[in-house]
């Protein structure tokens, strides 16, 4: 191979395209080989360590798969005192809370950072892009804290009262009233999650050149327009992946959901007010008391989440490719 | 009389024309001040529970906060008083004893990942990447269950242990500081690397003495993003530490951390450990803050310098 290269580099010796693949060049690189062995070693390191994370995943969720058969995945019974274990509640959990964290977290959070970037004077839109990149790295715990406490009770007595009242009890918004539940866990997702969804989409919207907006603002457009039609779509593979940051938080979320949610998990949910538990949460719940067969379960449901997460990130990648060949 | 009415129409039709162009102007600025007061207000909804976060832990954490509860440690189960608060020490040793050792792990085996990473070309390399890009937003919880499956049976002798947990927060951080090296690396800018080369700099001189120092701002800040991540996270070490209650400054024995003690207090029914919660959120929000603050000074000063 060495002399095949050789060979066509003196062949097109005045092609100056050549010359860094040619292995003149790269006599530096050679000379450092220790260097370039160490690289490859840790590569090799790092393939292994991703390697035995993942499969120790997969592996020690086996006894859950073969415990339950196909109702691992149909079941909406996970009962924990008779080892029943579907899944299908919790999946719905996770997704549920998911859909209202991002049903609330997404417009709020872009027209937020659109407000902050572009609405606001200088001197406030650094106190806000501030603020929102501290509380992006609070712990969840405070969020589940103040979810438990502060929130809690408004829900219960004011919001969910008055989404019943308004629809008239139609589905979803029928049934019991307990305050922690779906909507709580889903509603204290979202504030969770904005922080991070504002201080990563205003990062994608300070870096739309500025020639683009003078320009549009030359064109005669408005303000909105500048902001919808102009920056938005610029910043849009930002904003996305500020989204699918978001999402992949809220479906992980662990210690606030086993609070907020009630850890109710033979329940495939029928209406927001229900109680619930996502896969998470009831990991979270049951692990420091489960034996046996309930760990092969509870390790199962790991694997759920992880393969869900990368259905996610897949999906925004794909989605992210598809705009970067269309732009 | 022809050429006269033509005239006149022509006028007319301008006229019109200027009319429908007002109009078409006016519905123009009040759909867009509207969509502005839509926006605006947005901003209004997203502040009112990220302000009402803030002022809550304020103002119930400050009500807790005193030298007692941080100095003592927390309350014996046997002679529980519902009325009294309690401590924290032990949970404020267990932090930290498990976030140091974990964080003085992650940040050398987390630069060489990302040394490792921005060399790595070809498709096993780009795999590499795309994974650690993923593991950043895997839920946390899948290093506790690693751990807890393939070290604590083997190592650990199913005892729980700090070490453990310091393990599963190690892992944690380790993605985050890779992809934060690995992004402050590549975007130094090439001719640098190039003069370095041309010089006749070896490729690990080259690293060594000119990327990595020119990235160091950014790698610090990833880091401390890293810390400040490692210090709230709960749920990896929540089945490998387990729950002493006692103030013990050794990595291996049975430890507590600050967000465990808060979800153990959370699950409970007493006021008194609702009220301690909140003292606890209010220790975690200042280090996250203040953590938060050095990294911006260190930023700010990179960019100055």
């Amino acid at each position: 191979m060495p002399m095949d290269q050789s060979t066509t580099s003196s062949n097109a010796a005045g092609d100056l395209s050549n010359v860094s693949s040619s292995p003149k060049f790269n006599l530096a690189a050679r000379g450092d080989g220790r260097y370039n062995f160490a690289m490859r070693i840790g590569q090799g390191l790092l393939a292994i360590f991703i390697i035995c994370f993942f499969g120790s995943i997969i592996i020690q969720s086996i006894p859950g798969w073969q415990s339950g058969g196909l109702d691992f995945f149909t079941s909406t019974d996970w009962n924990s005192v008779d080892l029943q274990f579907g899944t299908l509640s919790l999946v719905a959990g996770t997704l549920v809370t998911t859909f209202i964290a991002l049903l609330f977290a997404v417009p709020v959070g872009i027209s937020a950072a659109l407000s902050i970037q572009f609405l606001l004077h200088r001197r406030l839109r650094i106190f806000f892009s501030s603020l929102v990149e501290v509380l992006a790295i609070v712990p969840s715990i405070v969020f589940g804290v103040w979810g438990v406490v502060v929130i809690a009770p408004w829900v219960q007595h004011t919001l969910e009262p008055f989404l019943r009242d308004v629809t008239g009890g139609a589905p979803p918004f029928q049934g019991e009233i307990y305050g922690i539940g779906l909507l709580l866990g889903g509603l204290v997702l979202g504030v969770m999650i904005l922080p991070t969804v504002v201080a990563v989409s205003r990062d994608a919207l300070a870096m739309v050149p500025q020639t683009l907006i003078e320009g549009a603002y030359g064109l005669g457009a408005t303000r909105s327009q500048v902001l919808f039609r102009v920056a938005l779509p610029a910043a849009r593979r930002g904003v996305l992946g500020a989204v699918t940051l978001g999402t992949g938080r809220a479906l992980g979320e662990t210690v606030a959901m086993a609070t907020i949610l009630g850890g109710v998990t033979d329940n495939f949910p029928s209406s927001a007010f229900d109680l619930g538990a996502t896969l998470a949460s009831t990991i979270a719940r049951d692990f420091l008391e489960a034996t046996g067969a309930q760990v092969g379960a509870l390790g199962s449901l790991a694997l759920i989440l992880t393969v869900i997460v990368f259905i996610v990130n897949y999906v925004a990648r794909k989605i992210i490719m598809r705009q970067a060949v269309t732009l | 009389m022809t050429t006269m009415t033509s005239n006149m129409s022509e006028t007319d039709s301008r006229l019109n024309l200027q009319q429908l162009m007002r109009q078409k102007y006016r519905r123009r600025v009040i759909v867009g001040n509207v969509t502005l007061a839509f926006v605006l207000a947005a901003l209004v909804v997203a502040l009112i529970p990220l302000l009402s976060i803030v002022v809550s832990v304020i103002e119930r954490g400050s009500k807790v906060l005193s030298t007692a509860f941080l100095t003592q440690v927390q309350q014996d189960p046997f002679i529980f008083d519902p009325y009294a608060i309690g401590g924290v020490w032990n949970a404020i040793v267990g932090s930290l004893v498990i976030d140091g050792i974990a964080i003085g792990l992650a940040i050398p085996i987390g630069i060489f990942s990302g040394v490792i990473l921005s060399d790595a070309k070809g498709k096993v390399g780009t795999t590499i990447h795309r994974i650690f890009d993923v593991m950043i937003g895997l839920p946390s919880i899948l290093f506790g269950l690693f751990v807890f499956f393939i070290l604590l049976g083997p190592v650990f002798h199913d005892s729980y242990s700090g070490m453990a947990g310091v393990i599963a927060l190690t892992l944690m951080s380790i993605p985050l500081i890779t992809v934060a090296t690995e992004s402050a690396i590549s975007s130094v800018p090439p001719t640098l690397n190039e003069a370095g080369l041309a010089l006749g700099a070896l490729p690990s001189r080259v690293m060594w003495n000119i990327k990595l120092p020119a990235a160091r701002p950014a790698i610090l800040t990833g880091v401390l993003l890293a810390l400040s991540r490692a210090v709230g996270e709960t749920a990896p070490v929540l089945f490998v530490i387990g729950q002493s209650r006692e103030a013990n400054w050794n990595p291996t024995a049975e430890q507590s951390s600050l967000p465990t003690l808060t979800f153990q207090y959370l699950q409970g029914f007493f006021p008194s450990q609702r009220e301690a919660a909140w003292g606890i959120a209010l220790i975690l929000m200042t280090v996250v803050f203040l953590v938060n603050l050095t990294s911006r000074i260190i930023s700010a000063r990179s960019q100055r310098g």
